[in-house]
């Protein structure tokens, strides 16, 4: 996918979102207190809903206008820089790079800290290239380790 | 003016008398110039990361930022390091120290073409700081006296300028405006209480966590963007280098193109938004004009290395000035220590100079000290960045990505930042793709409840006149040069579309 293409898929996705906020942002009125709310509304007419729904509004104007510039640029036509294969490959690190985070955060308050880091740190050496495995194993256990005596042990991280 | 001296005394006696504030200014530094070596990582990164770490351990205020300033000098000059030896600048920065500096280094004289980056980085940071003790004070004194209309078109201006020389089209620096604003809207209302965007989850009662959302922005969006370069290797010019520190005599015949330089950087610096990269290139060209032998620009003059060098250096002070006066950061790392000032408790606004000088001037003070630290610093341990400098990412990255999630854990010891700083990671590369740049965004979040609550002041100190905003002659000006930027970009946008 070019850049233009995706920069106009999240132009649309912002659209729907800010649409969202203008009709959610009523749903705090129960929270708010009476007394404050009318008083702020007979002074200027705005309360707390005033500066997200004006925001919102303005996103919905902007991200139309670089819809409708995209599309006058039929974006979809650009050329891409990179070989296939090669927007493959960053493609399949950067989501396995993503994924592989999102575990280690998710795993991290059931395992132990020292484990889990370098079973994630050895992952991500093998994952970026790194062969050598006992210099990878070495590496990211050293790394636990320090990572846990100056965060968890001197600084006291509750981790 | 005697009253100034005295604050910049005890600035400066508040900054070295502890030892611990003088030892994290050498290690920021030195952490600095070795972040600033390597491609792909950048100062406000290595900052996020310290934020929440130097808050869960309970550093006072000052020592956190002294660190943090230390890594903001060193940054800028560690950058000029892979420029000569790799052709590739360390930071977007350094990106004209290389045309020169490489074909220096190809030469033979890579330790010369070291040794004037350093001495045009000093050269730059001193005149920085020079002009941030003269203005500070005064616009502060100006500042003080704001009243809420002024500060919330002060906003106003800050977010406009940095919309309109954000790289990338006014537009998409207006949509990353805009999302921060409305980012900045969730959690509880300040005036009436009310729960924005919470949609009943407690955490997000007190709004998104700043901190996380900065570490996600520049911490993992970062390492996101940069797996790319995993695997590409750089040949060095050379593998051994000896530093040749330029005697005082070329100080004397090359000061002219060092204060065109530090005069475009400290007025750059003062633009919110804009950043040292535009400065650098519009200094080179300014003096390689002006050169009666231009040709010689790229191909190893010395001009070339320091005209550049002293610019991004001198954009250090210049971003001092909003920051500590108006509490409008200039940059990234501006905005990651107006953040630290939050953390910490301290209003960064414009009561900043009156609440707490002790701070501003100790901060003052760390710029300097960090500058002549980063000189001897660059100058003794220039082989140690030779290694630095071979170190693949792929060995890296990894570890970042860990500090990243130990930084956001430490915010309120609970996953939940975590998991914001990883959403935020993933957002911010979905945006850098698509040419959003994050900076925008973090401004949005930081600037946004100030105006809004300083328009909502207004309004109510002034009974619901919306004509205070447009009453005196100085903010109809703000507000129609916010008009003037806005359309002149905007028509700009179009016709080049």
């Amino acid at each position: 996918m070019n850049k233009n293409l995706l920069e106009l898929i999240v132009s649309l996705v912002l659209i729907g979102f800010s649409a969202a906020s203008l009709m959610t942002v009523g749903m705090a009125e129960d929270t708010a207190s009476p007394f404050l709310l009318a008083q702020e509304r007979s002074l200027g007419g705005i309360d707390y809903s005033s500066f997200p729904r004006l925001y919102a509004i303005v996103l919905i104007i902007l991200c139309s206008l670089n819809v409708a510039l995209l599309i006058k640029k039929r974006c979809w036509t650009t050329q891409l820089d990179a070989s296939h294969e090669k927007r493959r490959r960053i493609l399949w690190l950067t989501l396995a790079t993503g994924v592989l985070t999102l575990v280690y955060t998710l795993l991290l308050p059931y395992i132990n800290f020292v484990a889990v880091t370098a079973v994630f740190l050895f992952v991500m050496f093998r994952l970026y290239g790194r062969t050598n495995l006992l210099k990878n194993g070495t590496v990211a256990v050293a790394g636990s380790v320090l990572f846990w005596v100056v965060f968890v042990y001197l600084s006291h991280l509750t981790i | 003016m005697s009253e100034t001296i005295l604050h910049i005394f005890s600035g400066f006696q508040l900054a070295v008398t502890d030892p611990i504030n003088l030892l994290l200014m050498v290690a920021g530094t030195f952490l600095g110039l070795i972040v600033g070596a390597l491609p792909g990582f950048s100062s406000p990164m290595a900052i996020v990361i310290l934020l929440p770490i130097t808050y869960h351990l309970k550093l006072p205020a000052i020592s956190a930022l002294l660190l943090m300033m230390g890594v903001y000098c060193g940054t800028k000059c560690g950058g000029s390091y892979p420029a000569v030896l790799l052709r590739t600048p360390g930071t977007p920065a350094g990106a004209c120290t290389a045309l020169d500096g490489y074909p220096l280094a190809q030469r033979g004289e890579s330790g010369k073409a070291i040794g004037y980056a350093i001495m045009g980085s000093t050269y730059g940071g001193v005149f920085g700081w020079v002009i941030a003790v003269i203005f500070v004070p005064v616009l502060g004194k100006i500042a003080v006296n704001s009243r809420p209309e002024d500060l919330a078109v002060i906003g106003m201006l800050g977010l406009t300028m940095v919309s309109a020389f954000v790289r990338g089209n006014m537009v998409r620096g207006l949509i990353g405006v805009f999302i921060g604003l409305l980012i900045g809207t969730i959690g509880q209302d300040a005036n009436d209480g009310a729960a924005r965007f919470t949609f009943g989850i407690d955490e997000l009662g007190n709004g998104i966590p700043f901190a996380a959302a900065l570490v996600g922005f520049f911490g993992m969006a970062v390492v996101l963007s940069d797996i790319k370069e995993i695997g590409s290797v750089s040949e060095l010019v050379s593998q051994k280098v000896s530093l040749v520190m330029p005697k005082l005599r070329e100080v004397k015949k090359y000061w002219k193109c060092m204060t065109i330089g530090s005069l475009y950087g400290t007025l750059v610096g003062a633009i919110p938004g804009v950043g040292a990269e535009g400065s650098t290139w519009v200094a080179y060209a300014t003096v390689k004009n002006k050169d009666k032998n231009p040709e010689r620009f790229g191909q190893g003059a010395p001009e070339g290395i320091l005209t550049p060098e002293s610019c991004n250096n001198a954009n250090n002070g210049g971003t001092m000035v909003p920051m500590l006066t108006l509490g409008i950061p200039g940059d990234g790392s501006t905005a990651i220590m107006l953040g630290a000032l939050v953390l910490y408790g301290v209003d960064p606004g414009v009561t900043l100079m009156r609440d707490q000088p002790a701070l501003v001037y100790a901060l003052l003070a760390g710029l300097l000290i960090s500058t002549i630290i980063m000189f001897f610093i660059g100058w003794f341990t220039c082989p140690m960045f030779i290694h630095v400098l071979k170190q693949d990412r792929a060995w890296l990255f990894p570890f970042i990505l860990v500090l990243a999630t130990l930084g956001a854990f430490s915010c309120s010891n609970s996953m939940y930042p975590v998991y914001v700083a990883l959403a935020f990671g993933v957002i911010g590369y979905v945006f850098e793709l698509c040419g959003i740049s994050v900076v925008p965004i973090v401004l949005g979040i930081i600037l946004g409840p100030v105006i809004e609550a300083n328009a909502r002041m207004a309004l109510i100190t002034n009974s619901g006149d919306w004509s205070v905003f447009v009453s005196s002659w100085w903010r109809a000006g703000m507000l129609g040069l916010i008009g003037l930027l806005l359309a002149s970009n905007l028509y700009k946008t179009f016709k080049q579309s």
